[in-house]
């Protein structure tokens, strides 16, 4: 049995907002996993749920072999990190770690014990007699990591610990937390909207929209085979481009303005006349002079990104966009396009589910 | 590195704007307090035609006075148990009512209103309240046994004005408590609720801690409270009877003074009222306000 489980969660507000809709994940011990989605989601609430700050309408959560979701929260043997860290404004840095181990009765030898290291870890050795209010937001972020980290707690959550953080340190914190839980070893649960976070992050990533897992995957599988268009077009940026087809028989897609492109033969995932997506990578696709190229484009606009160049148009009528690596201003604004025809995605039109291997 | 210094020019207008304010401090502020120290050191005829100085005639007659001194006591203790029990109650009130998760408003506002009552009015009401022929109190207490004649029994005058005082400054306290509670983070005490299992544990560690500055602030504003605004009170409940047991210092500089028409007496107490003042004032800034602030 994994590290933590949900089984079937629901999470139904006062209000009647249904915020996770059968919520099932099985995490690994040692895992670390993310969660993300766009704003409003769940995400939060999913994490909440499990550390028990919130009530869940049906359904199960295990850690370890124990079932929590009825015990209170300091009884699931959880650390949580916060979004805005949630210090304990009127405690010394010291204090703040050494709270919760007070309230479980460590001797006071055994918390300056812990406290120390963990300080140390987070270089805040020099800090310890300091009040929140007097550290920066670095700091206080690797404060709610110490508080977090001297209980050595069976799972730890993090709320989008690192959207308060400048962009620099946020890249300096998100090494950090990768490293230490690399260390430690600790099972962990990691809530961000951020999808290079995610990415980065992740041993494995949950994608979440409406209240609904969309995909669990590692990173890896999740950007090259996204499952549906919502996850296609959340992770990489710009987003995957999606072009309304008809399937005409297995090998031949026809766009809405008509033109017809070739692509590796579908045998029977597909039937012929099936309407679908078909989603290309701005960067699997390449611009060619030739005239017998693939698919028409009309350039729009480009965009300078120093190592590579964004090329705004339309193809059939729909946005689409390219990452260039080169790409030198023309005269005309007609392209043709090539792509790999191993990356290709391609989506039921209704459903949204991938349908090609 | 040479400091710039930058001169404006003098010129009279922002003292022509500070005029108003500071002359009507001086008015109402500074020439009565000036007026009752000089009077305090004078004997004065009850007409006031004449007057004579007298030193510190009046001072010590105020405290070789057995009357003044139990006066004094009765302040004390009656201030004390004001603030204590009007503090406590509304703490309590105001983490119950933040606990509320439906209807918090009407709790609130039921609890709140009473702030609006004027405390002569308050005085009034509590007075048919307790009186001993009309008053629901007295039959109350009585059928427990307790025959309750706050007309003549000091014990019981006492404990009907500190239940009133009590009653008129819980909801100040309520408010500013639970504007207090609502300031403190949700996260701070969420994360405080995974790190403490106890609930009374966590009320002491985290929540009264972060509430100090509002205690402390209602501390100072409760004991002004009970020395000088329960005036109203006491005019309209007892008068200080029976035998001046209910008398509080300002009730007695009011009685002394206009009543008793002894304006050096009077005058006096009022220069020990603003002694004390001005050691609660030393009080507030200089020992409790540093320890309570994060
Ligand atoms: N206490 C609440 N009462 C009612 N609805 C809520 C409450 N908290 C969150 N929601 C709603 O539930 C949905 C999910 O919220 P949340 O889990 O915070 O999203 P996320 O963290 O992914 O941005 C949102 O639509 C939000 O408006
Ligand atoms: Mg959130």
């Amino acid at each position: 049995m994994g590290a933590l489980k949900l089984d079937n969660v629901v999470k139904t507000y006062a209000n009647g907002h249904q915020a996770m809709k059968g919520i099932s994940l099985d995490i690994n011990e040692g895992e670390f996993l993310v969660l993300v989605g766009p704003s409003g989601c769940g995400k939060s609430t999913t994490l909440r749920s499990i550390a028990g700050l919130e009530s869940i309408t049906s359904g199960e959560i295990h850690i370890a072999d124990e079932r929590v979701d009825e015990l209170p929260p300091a009884k699931r043997d959880i650390a949580m990190v916060f979004q805005n860290y949630a210090l304990y404004p009127h405690m010394t840095v010291y204090n703040n770690m050494a709270y919760g181990l007070k309230n479980r009765g460590y001797s006071a030898a055994d918390i300056a014990e812990k406290v120390n290291a963990a300080a140390k870890m987070l270089e805040l050795t020099d800090y310890l007699q300091r009040k929140p209010g007097q550290l920066s937001g670095g700091q206080r972020q690797r404060v709610a990591m110490g508080r977090a980290m001297v209980r050595q707690p069976k799972l730890f959550l993090f709320d989008e610990p690192l959207s308060n953080l400048d962009a620099s340190l946020r890249l300096q914190m998100r090494l950090e937390i990768k490293r230490l839980q690399r260390s430690l070893g600790t099972t962990s649960v990691f809530v961000t909207h951020d999808q290079v976070e995610a990415m980065t992050l992740a041993d494995r990533l949950v994608i979440m929209n409406k209240g609904e897992i969309e995909q669990v995957g590692t990173p890896k599988e999740v950007y090259h085979k996204p499952q549906t268009t919502f996850v296609a077009k959340f992770l990489g940026s710009p987003a995957m481009n999606l072009l309304p087809a008809t399937l005409v028989g297995k090998n031949q897609l026809k766009l809405d303005d008509g033109q017809l492109i070739a692509i590796p033969d579908q045998e029977d995932a597909v039937q012929d006349g099936q309407r679908l997506y078909l989603g290309l990578r701005p960067e699997n696709v390449s611009l060619t002079n030739e005239g017998n190229g693939l698919i028409n484009f009309v350039a729009k606009v480009s965009e300078e990104l120093g190592a590579t160049q964004l090329l705004h148009g339309e193809v059939a009528n729909t946005p689409f966009s390219l990452n260039l690596s080169q790409f030198d201003q023309h005269e005309t604004e007609h392209f043709s396009l090539t792509f790999d025809p191993q990356q290709i995605h391609l989506f039921d039109y209704e459903t949204g589910e991938r349908v090609n291997a | 590195m040479a400091t710039k210094r930058v001169q404006f020019s003098h010129s009279p207008i922002p003292y022509l704007f500070i005029v108003p304010q500071l002359a009507i401090i001086a008015v109402f502020f500074f020439w009565p307090a000036l007026q009752a120290l000089y009077l305090s050191f004078m004997l004065e005829d009850p007409w006031g035609l004449s007057s004579q100085f007298v030193g510190f005639e009046n001072y010590v007659e105020l405290f070789s006075s057995s009357e003044y001194l139990s006066t004094f006591a009765f302040t004390l203790l009656y201030s004390s148990i004001v603030t204590v029990f009007s503090l406590g109650v509304a703490l309590v009130l105001a983490v119950k009512a933040n606990a509320i998760l439906r209807g918090q408003s009407t709790y609130q506002l039921l609890l709140t209103w009473v702030y609006a009552i004027a405390p002569a009015a308050a005085g009034i009401m509590a007075y048919f309240i307790f009186n001993r022929n009309i008053g629901v109190v007295p039959e109350f207490l009585n059928s427990f046994g307790w025959d309750f004649r706050p007309d003549t029994n000091s014990f019981d005058a006492t404990a009907m004005v500190i239940l009133v005082s009590v009653w008129k400054q819980v909801p100040v306290n309520f408010v500013f408590f639970l504007a207090g509670l609502n300031s403190i983070s949700k996260s701070v005490r969420e994360a405080a609720q995974m790190d403490c299992e106890s609930d009374s544990r966590r009320f002491w560690t985290i929540t009264f801690p972060l509430l100090a500055p509002t205690a402390f602030f209602l501390l100072v504003i409760n004991i002004t409270y009970a020395f000088f605004e329960t005036f109203g009170l006491i005019d309209t409940l007892t008068q200080g009877r029976p035998g001046g047991s209910t008398t509080t210092l300002v009730y007695k500089v009011y009685q002394d003074g206009f009543i008793g028409a002894d304006l050096g007496l009077s005058s006096a107490q009022s220069v020990v009222l603003m002694l004390l003042v001005l050691l609660l004032t030393f009080v507030q800034f200089k020992f409790i306000e540093r320890k309570v602030h994060y």
